[in-house]
């Protein structure tokens, strides 16, 4: 396997989700630079998703919530199916991003105010972190969320503009109580009005008030351009963007280039992840496998390298379409489906993603906290392990979904001419390309080869066409439940230690 | 509270089973927060003790709970709603139990039940979500990001902690053991607690082969944290299942989802498994509309199912271990509303159950017209509750776990 591919298909698992051995090809064939600068731009990438006519579809499909709102699950499946389905894989990359760092958290019926959030932080997702910071002041489901609604001149509301010093932009440290006071001051009656933000002018405290050591009648956006103009919020901003992107405890020099970069651009975060992107930090054996996949990377990254986000589109596109499919069951697209499954059940299929990143730790749009996600060795603990591993198991036996992609592995093998030992290879480099130790290799041979399959083999093995018991799960026979078995190799796959790295 | 994620988790379980279903055996967990350094260290043993807290998510209706029975003002805030004297199971001549409560009653009886009145806390937030964000941090000023069970389980943590000294059961993880170093699981179903590939008629050589390529070499980055979590992680499945073949009872708890948790929660205390905490959530409290028949409904299985816990661990002789506490995150209005029910309120009461418990009532019963925009003023702050609790039953210094000194109850 040569380098280009290796390079290519860690940079779009960083810078995205992952993709398919083909889509690494192509990707590979046009260069590293230019795919990098092609994630940088998506303006320059058409994007044929229609994002308020599938969640008010989905909204639909859903129990109605009581003020008749948008369901926060709807916001839920709607963001999941993006982050498979987009031409922007960075951009969907690094809202994500975004929503760990300026958090909120779904409280009762707020899925409209989240989903405007969201499509805010998409919007500005490479753009300036200033306007970013000043959308998010202005943001109503954050000031819902921290109280800024409940600022006001006679009560200012201190919640906001602590986690904007300290989650936000410069961190703990480097402002005082006295700061988070006046801080507060300056955004109080940056209020909601309905839905939407208002400056409601006859609550905002118009007297002088020292933030930072500086005085004046400050206001929300003054002290935004302070706390930009810190270095505290450069470090620590490039720190996290480098640690999320490339690897953890960057070396202070690294972070210094991207610190210069921050002021020369004038707090563009397209140029500080072109910087990140383009450097050599990030292809050093450092970078490579160092970061452990957030469950969001881990469920949307298998079903894009397991060619499945195609069978998210039909479910999608029949479960969003007017027309009920079982007044039509001959529109009924999904490869290797001879029944038709009801709406309900295909919008399990699609429910069960976010509820899966859910099970593994990551819950979109409810972190755990303020501080959101922390990433790295804290996605990993007895239970989310074993909920990954789940997630693999029964994903692989999904018919709708790896039965999409392999509607028979036998016959797959057949086709390819495939041993188990290429077998084994072949999922190895699908979902990878994974390192995984001769031993290993060894073990998923051993499991397709127990002693009750023929020595031979498989090529040579009768093939019989796979017969559906129930619907939704594939059958798990052949010759000793042959096709089971090498179905089966995909979760072991997905259970080893490599596969939890990206 | 958040019916719409409840309602849409409920669904989805049955709805998913056909398809790609993430089945009950594990549900989340919740991690870590990096906790700023500081000297944390227990001070005093606590044994083989272990707390049980119980949220009662909705906001329960204090009032109709632990009813002021003899206030005239009770009776004319609440003209569809009051209990009539005659059917309170009375306490003192002034409050008594609702009248489907039989089973507390009995434990008041024995002493076992001790309830805190008027608990509450400065400046109440009514939203659900904000107010039991603040019982779980026990922070009401500002966001924290650590749990107070968790800021607990860090400060008794020796090296690296065993990931079921505390336990959430059911698949929703509470904010209250969020914290920096103890990874908490939820179980949802103990009989398939870490069963991998349960429905595979495969899953024997498949599971044999999963432990091979998670346990065996590994040269990747992180593979030996992979390799000792997943050591973890088949060390508790075993222990559990090992455990809770211990557990004998003739005790019936009510046939409900709760009374099933509870029953669940009476095995892993057979087991013995070194748990410190088990947290565990029971809903439908947030009673705006039908509360008399509502209300009665939850309390009855409330009422039965911690009658029924307490009666099984005393058999199981492990009575001198094991504090239960309930609690909710807001009250309710004083004045019930035009659709037989009430709305958000602020203070309620906090419930103590168990051997070790000095039964009776703690703190003064709010004033029924000294309200504050038509809410009951709190007498008791809820961390002097978690306080007393750790002070006195879990060996901890609640000094350290909640950054400040509260008053001492005095009710264990």
């Amino acid at each position: 396997m040569d380098q280009t591919y290796i390079d290519t298909a860690h940079l779009l698992r960083r810078a995205g989700f992952g993709a398919e051995p083909t889509a690494i090809r192509s990707a590979a064939q046009n260069g590293l630079s230019a795919t990098t600068d092609a994630l940088l731009h998506p303006e320059r990438i058409p994007e044929n998703l229609d994002d308020d006519a599938t969640l008010a579809r989905l909204t639909s499909l859903l129990p109605e919530t009581k003020n008749g709102g948008t369901p926060t699950q709807a916001v839920k499946m709607w963001w999941t199916h993006r982050m498979i389905a987009s031409a922007h894989p960075l951009q969907e990359k690094m809202t994500l991003f975004w929503h760990g760092h300026f958090t909120s958290k779904d409280g009762k019926m707020a899925g409209d105010l989240l989903y405007r959030q969201n499509q805010m932080l998409r919007k500005n997702a490479l753009g300036n972190f200033r306007s970013l910071t000043l959308a998010v002041a202005r943001d109503p489901e954050m000031l819902r969320y921290l109280n800024g609604n409940q600022n006001h001149k006679a009560q200012p509301n201190e919640n906001f503009a602590r986690e904007l010093m300290e989650l936000y932009t410069c961190g703990i440290g480097n402002y005082t109580e006295d700061d988070v006071k006046a801080g507060a001051r300056a955004f109080s009656g940056w209020n909601l009005r309905g839905e939407d933000f208002t400056f409601n002018s006859n609550q905002h405290d118009n007297d002088p008030k020292t933030f930072m050591g500086k005085t004046g009648n400050w206001n929300g956006d003054d002290i935004v351009d302070i706390l930009m103009a810190l270095p505290a919020t450069a470090r620590r901003l490039c720190t996290q963007l480098f640690t999320y992107f490339a690897y953890p405890n960057p070396e202070p020099a690294v972070i210094d280039a991207l610190v210069q970069t921050y002021f020369s651009s004038g707090y563009d975060i397209r140029a500080i992840m072109s910087q990140i992107l383009h450097s050599q930090a990030f292809y050093s054996d450092k970078a490579r496998l160092a970061v452990i996949k957030s469950p969001a990377q881990y469920v949307v990254g298998t079903i894009r390298l397991l060619g499945m986000d195609k069978a998210v589109e039909l479910i999608l596109s029949d479960i969003t379409s007017a027309n009920d499919m079982a007044a039509n069951p001959a529109a009924i697209p999904a490869a290797g489906t001879t029944a038709p499954l009801a709406k309900g059940r295909r919008l399990g299929v699609l429910a069960s993603l976010p509820l899966a990143m859910r099970e593994m730790g990551q819950d979109l749009l409810a972190p755990p906290t303020v501080k959101g996600w922390d990433g790295g060795e804290n996605w990993i603990n007895t239970s989310t392990l074993l909920a990954r591993i789940n997630f693999a198991d029964v994903i692989s036996r999904s018919r709708q979904m790896f039965g999409s992609s392999f509607p028979s592995a036998i016959e797959f093998m057949q086709q390819h001419a495939l041993t188990p030992e290429g077998w084994v290879d072949y999922l190895a480099e699908t979902l990878g390309p994974l390192p995984i130790t001769p031993s290993t290799r060894q073990t998923l041979i051993s499991y397709i080869q127990s002693p009750d399959l023929p020595a031979s083999t498989v090529v040579n093995v009768q093939f019989q066409p796979v017969r559906r018991k129930r619907a939704g799960r594939l059958k798990e026979d052949g010759p000793g439940g042959l096709e089971g078995r090498l179905r089966g190799v995909i979760p072991l796959l997905m259970a080893t230690p490599e596969y939890q790295v990206c | 509270m958040s019916v719409t994620r409840r309602d849409f988790i409920k669904k989805s379980a049955t709805t998913v089973a056909v398809g790609l279903a993430v089945p009950p055996w594990l549900a989340k967990m919740v991690w870590a927060d990096s906790v700023t350094s500081r000297a944390l260290t227990p001070t005093g043993p606590a044994g083989n003790r272990s707390l049980v807290v119980i949220q009662l998510t909705g906001g329960n209706d204090g009032l109709n709970t632990v009813v002021p029975y003899a206030d005239a003002a009770y009776h004319s805030a609440r003209p569809g709603l009051a209990h009539a004297d005659s059917s309170v199971l009375h306490l003192s001549n002034y409050v008594g139990l609702s009248p489907v409560m039989a089973g507390m009653k009995g434990l008041y009886d024995q002493g076992r039940l001790a309830i805190v009145q008027g608990v509450g806390y400065p400046n109440p937030n009514r939203s659900h979500f904000r107010s039991m964000e603040i019982w779980q941090t026990a922070e009401p000023e500002k966001m924290a990001s650590e749990g107070w069970v968790g800021r607990y389980l860090d400060a008794i943590r020796t090296g690296r902690t065993s990931p079921l000294t505390g336990i959430n059961i059911g698949n929703e993880a509470s904010e209250a053991f969020t914290n920096a170093h103890a990874a908490v699981p939820s179980i949802q179903g103990l009989a398939n607690f870490g069963v991998v590939f349960p429905r595979n008629p495969d899953g024997d050589a498949r599971t044999a082969a999963l432990k091979q390529v998670q346990l065996g070499d590994t040269n990747t980055p992180y593979g030996h944290f992979f390799q000792q979590t997943a050591q973890e992680t088949y060390q508790s499945a075993d222990q559990i299942a090992q455990g809770i073949k211990k557990y004998q009872s003739t005790v019936q708890y009510p046939k409900t989802a709760f009374g099933r948790s509870m029953q669940e929660v009476a095995m892993l205390v057979a087991a013995n498994l070194g748990t410190r905490v088990y947290y565990i959530s029971t809903g439908g409290f947030d009673t705006h509309a039908q509360q008399l028949r509502r209300h009665g409904q939850l309390w009855q299985d409330v009422s039965d199912t911690l009658a029924a816990f307490q009666a099984d661990v005393e058999q199981m002789n492990a009575g001198d271990h094991v504090l239960t506490l309930a609690f909710s995150e807001f009250g309710r209005r004083v004045h019930e509303n035009a659709n037989g029910g009430t709305d958000h309120g602020t203070a309620s009461e906090m419930f103590l159950l168990g051997k070790p418990v000095k039964g009776g009532l703690y703190g003064s019963y709010p004033s029924l017209t000294d309200l504050d925009h038509g809410d009951l003023k709190y007498s008791t702050d809820f961390r002097a509750v978690y306080a007393t609790v750790l002070d006195r039953w879990l060996g901890a210094d609640s000094e350290v776990v909640l950054g400040k000194r509260y008053e001492d109850l005095k009710f264990i």
